[in-house]
């Protein structure tokens, strides 16, 4: 078996790590620049073995077309996505906004 | 028209400044055909001839994912062009190339554009563009500053060459032998159907076949094509079975790879990478022994503007809304002949003391909302969240979990649904049960008025206390179910984007504040103000008979009194069995601001409205209430200055002197009616004035810990079902009393 390729060193990652990383800090171990990452990790979440969680911007309550006031707008994270548990629920409206 | 040539990029990397440089005002602007993306064409004229520039819509690929992708590729393939001018962010050479190395896989002549240079060169990139085109295969390689046209020129030099000689580069052969060996077999079969190597090139269809590209596969069945289909189909089963890899990722792979080789001559980073502000700034902020201890002296600082910045303000609107407002509106009411009436009393006991008792706390959200807004714009939530992760983990929770929690401190509800950020479904249950002990900005106002009421100045460390005992809590619950009901795997760990740290932005910073001061008005204006008026209808009707008629009536007779009395014993061993304290958790069920809202009607409503009445005097009243406003914005300013010295004197051997604006010479502390009678109240309940002190951390300790209100109780029924929200709403309750006891029977022995 020859040398893994980068694109699957960056999955190694994910699964070895036993701490949180940031981008720069895979960027910095695989020699890459954290754009060229950003690629890489584009297509492990298109391929389906990495999830990637973007900001929310809505609770799901009020339906408020602007999204809640009360949502912190957080980074991007990715981790690796385990078939067993994953869920997918949608955004349901009609509830009671607490706002 | 004699030649067309293409635009592609990436987005945002200045395709569109230099199309304008190249063709100046000779443009159209309409959409693609049957699509909603923007298409725009120019002219330029080179030497006397007439050449069409279509400039591509921005895309990082050419697979078949994304609309603007397939149009991209659709118009290489279909129209072709004479050439394709790659623009390439200088500063993002990696990233783009991967354009270019696609690009090149469909055989088109390419010029690449390397726009951005004075920004590569500013982070200390050197490229050698001769290098580059070279290890592209020798394509010409042009330097712009698009936004300075800067290279303008040479690149037209070189669009007239390729025009000229319009070779394609030679391809980049795959160093991994199975996927050479099956491109190249693919390729043979291609050649050998001229229909489709007319229509396609032979290297680019058989790696798109290799792809499985979605769009290709329905193209090559369309036209009868099942015979290639599945000789790629068995082509991509040799490869996996080979090198334990699918084909896709292997071809994407040898892209990289490919894009290894280019940069390996043509591109020289600083010897030393060169470290941002931002880097500078994490290398302490997340730093694995520094960034938890500056994370919670982030939170103290924001904890004492909070209570202490807005307290000059929440003085000032106490004293309008419970003084002067309360008098004026007695004084019409009685002009008009109604000074007796339930209606006044509904006005003044009710609405005025319930929605302007949480009303008050309007400059305390704003200025929780501010230090938020702060945080979050300047980057440093994310920072929090990646710091708080290793203590997460540490608790066998997913470190994920924090981020739902930092959301549960502006509201519980969204924090719940946020918890649809974590995969597992055992995460979500759990880590939306600990938001709940996140303390809301709701609950903020009644640490506040305790703090104020028993701790004066140092409001502020009883405010912090709170919210970090509610992230311990959190960890602490969270430890605990881990190791018994949510026993399994230990939490993989996740990767986060750490955006660089900026000056926040006015503008969105008090937009922010707005929408969610806003939010809370509102609340007040409905919630707050319907529940105030059935809690003044429960405070007027008799208990039993015999105690009083409707409106005059002692509140512990009344039917709310008597009801609540009915509690005050299960709260006496955390010191606060009073009917008062009982019936204010009860109501606060249905939010934690009515907890306010319940106090300032049944603690003073009754005292105040049989006070005799004063005579008004709506100028003086006026003139003084402007006074006293101008006195708490320069109090403002100097609670302001004196966050230094009280953050700076938590050091040991530190005593850095306060700012002081006004004497305090004569000076009489500023003791709210409502704040002298909770005093009263838990001195008399818990048996000495230290012991009432006590009482009321013990009071706030319940607030926290106890079920956050009821919409968050039906966000939770939503999330998890009824089942879960039941579970949730015994445990909360149950922690609640048994910590509100524990800190309450402790504190006194402590004490003393």
């Amino acid at each position: 078996m020859s040398q893994p390729s980068t694109l699957r060193q960056v999955l190694t990652i994910f699964e070895n790590t036993t701490t949180p990383l940031s981008l720069p800090q895979i960027a910095h171990e695989l020699s890459i620049s954290t754009e060229a990452l950003d690629g890489m990790l584009q297509y492990w979440v298109r391929k389906g073995r990495l999830k990637e969680t973007a900001a929310m911007r809505e609770c799901g309550t009020c339906g408020s077309k602007d999204g809640c006031a009360f949502v912190v707008e957080l980074p991007h994270s990715y981790e690796l996505a385990s078939s067993s548990n994953r869920i997918d629920i949608p955004i349901i409206g009609g509830m009671p906004c607490a706002h | 028209m004699a030649f067309t040539i293409a635009l592609a990029g990436n987005p945002n990397v200045g395709k569109s400044t230099l199309f304008n440089a190249l063709t100046g005002s000779h443009q159209h602007v309409g959409n693609w055909p049957g699509k909603t993306v923007e298409k725009k064409e120019g002219r330029l004229q080179l030497d006397g001839q007439d050449v069409l520039v279509v400039d591509l819509p921005g895309t990082y690929s050419l697979t078949a994912y994304s609309l603007e992708e397939i149009i991209a590729r659709d118009y290489i393939l279909d129209e072709q062009p004479a050439a394709v001018i790659a623009v390439v962010d200088a500063s993002n050479l990696e990233r783009n190339l991967y354009l270019v190395a696609q690009l090149l896989e469909m055989s088109k002549p390419v010029i690449v554009v390397l726009n951005m240079t004075d920004t590569a060169a500013s982070r200390g990139l050197k490229i050698d563009a001769q290098r580059l085109g070279q290890a592209l295969g020798g394509i010409p390689v042009v330097e712009t500053i698009g936004n300075r046209s800067v290279g303008v020129d040479q690149l037209k030099q070189a669009i007239r060459q390729v025009l000229r000689n319009p070779s394609p580069a030679p391809l980049p052969a795959p160093q991994q032998r199975v996927l050479a060996s099956e491109l190249a077999a693919l390729e043979q079969q291609i050649a050998a159907d001229p229909a489709l190597s007319q229509r396609y090139t032979t290297r680019w269809l058989a790696t798109k076949l290799l792809e499985a590209d979605p769009v290709v596969q329905e193209a090559l069945t369309a036209r009868g094509a099942e015979a290639l289909l599945q000789q790629a189909e068995a082509a991509q089963g040799r490869i996996e079975e080979a090198t334990g890899e699918d084909a896709e990722t292997l071809v994407v792979d040898q892209r990289y790879a490919f894009i290894a080789t280019v940069i390996q001559g043509a591109l020289r980073r600083p010897a030393q990478a060169v470290l941002t502000r931002s880097d500078r700034i994490d290398r302490l902020v997340t730093h694995r022994i520094w960034g938890l201890p500056i994370f919670l002296l982030m939170m103290w600082v924001v904890f004492q503007f909070t209570a202490n910045v807005s307290a000059p303000y929440l003085d000032w609107i106490d004293g309008f809304v419970n003084g002067s407002l309360y008098r004026w509106v007695g004084a019409l009411m009685t002009a008009l002949g109604l000074g007796d009436s339930w209606l006044r009393a509904l006005l003044t006991d009710g609405i005025i003391a319930g929605v302007g008792g949480v009303v008050v706390f309007i400059p305390v959200l704003m200025c929780l909302y501010l230090a938020l807004a702060l945080l979050e714009d300047s980057g440093y939530m994310a920072r929090a969240a990646f710091v708080m992760d290793r203590v997460m983990r540490l608790m066998g929770l997913h470190g994920k979990s924090f981020l739902p929690m930092i959301v549960g401190f502006g509201c519980t509800v969204p924090a719940v649904y946020a918890t649809r950020t974590l995969e597992n479904e055992k995460d979500r249950k759990l880590t939306g049960f600990l938001a709940t002990f996140m303390s809301c900005g709701a609950r903020l106002p009644v640490y506040v008025m305790i703090g104020t009421a028993f701790f004066g100045a140092a409001s502020g460390n009883l405010v912090f206390a709170m919210y970090l005992l509610g992230i311990a809590v959190a960890l602490a619950v969270g430890f605990g179910f881990k190791h018994t009901v949510y026993r399994g795997q230990p939490p993989a760990p996740f990767v986060m984007e750490l955006p660089p740290y900026r000056l926040p932005r006015a503008s969105d910073v008090l937009r922010q504040v707005w929408r969610r001061t806003r939010g809370f008005v509102r609340r007040a204006g409905t919630l707050i103000m319907t529940v105030s008026m059935v809690l003044w209808l429960l405070v007027a009707i008799p208990g039993r008979p015999g105690v009083g008629t409707f409106n005059a009536v002692a509140p512990q007779d009344s039917l709310f009194g008597r009801m609540s009395s009915l509690l005050a014993p299960v709260f006496a061993p955390a010191g606060f069995g009073t009917w008062q304290a009982a019936g204010s958790l009860v109501t606060g069920f249905l939010a934690k601001e009515v907890v306010i809202a319940t106090m300032s009607q049944i603690y003073v409503g009754d005292e105040d409205s049989e006070a005799p009445a004063e005579a008004v005097n709506f100028p003086a009243e006026l003139a003084a209430s402007l006074l006293d406003f101008g006195k708490a914005a320069a109090l403002t300013v100097q609670e302001i200055f004196n966050i230094v010295p009280r953050t700076v004197n938590l050091l040991p051997f530190v005593n850095l002197p306060e700012v002081s604006f006004f004497s305090d010479a004569g000076e009489e502390e500023d003791t709210s009616s409502l704040e002298a009678a909770l005093v009263q109240s838990f001195t008399v309940s818990a048996g000495s004035e230290r012991a009432g002190q006590v009482a009321a951390v013990a009071f706030s300790v319940f607030v926290l810990l106890y079920v956050p209100c009821m919409v968050a109780v039906s966000a939770m029924r939503h999330e998890f079902g009824a089942r879960w929200m039941w579970a949730q709403i015994g445990f909360t309750l149950a922690l609640a009393w048994f910590a509100a006891v524990l800190v309450f029977q402790v504190g006194r022995l402590v004490a003393g």
